[in-house]
């Protein structure tokens, strides 16, 4: 460090505003740092106190007979819910068949409801999806709609959705999808997911838990 | 010809030899060539096994069936392609779930390839075989029958019983896979 001969007299100035320079930035470092931090109590608490974390939503989409169904026809009563599409072959069917077996278990518990939604518009009318999945359990509920309609009930969830072209394959296109199992509380706020591959019996204990809050 | 074609002779030969010693026996198929059995298949080193077919949901056109391949042989062995009468196209498919839970299906145009000394496993949540546009109702415990097909012609007549949608694995192993022509052993279980 080269100093001039009137460091001596300068270099404490410059020391003072750096200093009053850095403490401004750990303010503002600080500052920023409490409130993320705060922010994510503010969530964490959140998703447990009061389901506010960032899943879920408004959707309407179509029923087999025809009515629509709105997340405001939800409220009241926990639900669960799954995204996928009538022509998979593997995932789909043994998710939906695992809700089925926890809908069996529960089924002293008639507040608990069960939705399909369908990703595929294109080859799964609202009736498909509500034959396809009623096949599983008679109240799990299949439901499906416009396009626009399912990418924002998709949107709302968090579902990740895509159509993929497939050239070499009979099936033409496949769907890539998220496929977590969504259980809401009554007040239609998230509660907890689970994967594809989940127990039946973890999803009863949950929907029990929530039936008890 | 290469080293690589050398390794197929011997079993291009015992295929050959199967289905010359098959000819005009109780397992003929309707196309005219014979086809080795499970159990026979295991003197060429390919051992099968675990067969099932998901119970389809009523109305759905597609579902998928599963099956262990072992190779014991010492060479690749390349399975091509599967045919069965129940459906209109069936496909080998690799199933990939990545880091977000995101779950991608990709047909295995090539095949599945298993080196000596090898095992594929398919089974829910992975590689299956999946049968499109179904020709007729699957119901639990009817049987499908799959005629599978090796590079180098060799084609495995197996029968995969159908169980319920919500089983992840047979709770018995191997079994409905048999010819029924055939008093073959049960096929043995691996650890």
């Amino acid at each position: 460090m080269a100093r001039s001969p009137d460091a001596p007299r300068r270099w404490p100035v410059r020391r003072r505003v750096a200093a009053a320079g850095l403490v401004a930035v750990l303010v503002v470092l600080g500052a920023a740092a409490a409130m993320l931090l705060a922010d994510r109590a503010d969530r964490t608490a959140g998703t447990a106190a009061t389901g506010t974390a960032a899943i879920g939503g408004p959707f309407a989409l179509a029923a087999a007979d025809g009515r629509t169904v709105t997340d405001q026809d939800l409220l009241g009563r926990p639900f669960l819910i799954f995204f996928g599409f009538a022509s998979c072959p593997d995932v789909c069917p043994a998710t939906l068949a695992t809700v089925g077996t926890a809908l069996e278990a529960l089924a002293a518990h008639e507040r608990i409801e069960a939705l399909f939604v369908t990703l595929d518009p294109e080859r799964d009318t609202p009736e498909t999806a509500g034959q396809y999945a009623a096949a599983f359990h008679p109240d799990i509920t299949g439901l499906g709609g416009t396009r626009a309609q399912i990418d924002d009930a998709a949107s709302a969830y968090r579902v990740y959705s895509a159509r993929v072209p497939l050239e070499d394959s009979a099936l033409g296109y496949t769907i890539d999808h998220s496929a977590f199992i969504y259980l809401m509380g009554a007040d239609g706020t998230y509660r907890q997911h689970f994967s594809h591959a989940a127990a039946a019996s973890e999803i009863t204990q949950a929907v029990l838990a929530e039936l008890e809050r | 010809m290469s080293r690589r074609a050398w390794r197929w002779l011997p079993v291009a030969g015992l295929a050959l030899v199967l289905q010359a010693g098959a000819a005009g026996a109780q397992n003929a198929t309707p196309d005219g060539l014979s086809h080795p059995t499970v159990y026979e298949a295991r003197s060429l080193g390919i051992h099968l096994g675990e067969f099932w077919v998901r119970e389809p949901a009523a109305g759905a056109s597609v579902t998928a069936a599963y099956f262990h391949l072992e190779n014991r042989s010492d060479a690749t062995i390349r399975l091509t392609g599967i045919d069965s009468p129940v459906a209109e196209a069936v496909e080998l498919h690799d199933l990939v779930e990545d880091a977000g839970g995101v779950m991608r299906m990709r047909p295995l145009t090539s095949g599945l390839t298993v080196p000596p000394g090898s095992a594929e496993a398919l089974e829910p949540g992975g590689r299956h075989v999946m049968l499109i546009g179904l020709r007729q109702a699957l119901t639990t415990d009817t049987v499908v029958p799959l005629t599978l097909r090796f590079a180098g012609g060799l084609a495995v007549e197996v029968k995969a019983p159908v169980h319920p949608a919500g089983r992840a694995q047979p709770s018995q192993g191997a079994g409905g896979e048999r010819e029924h022509s055939h008093d073959a052993p049960d096929e043995e279980h691996r650890e």
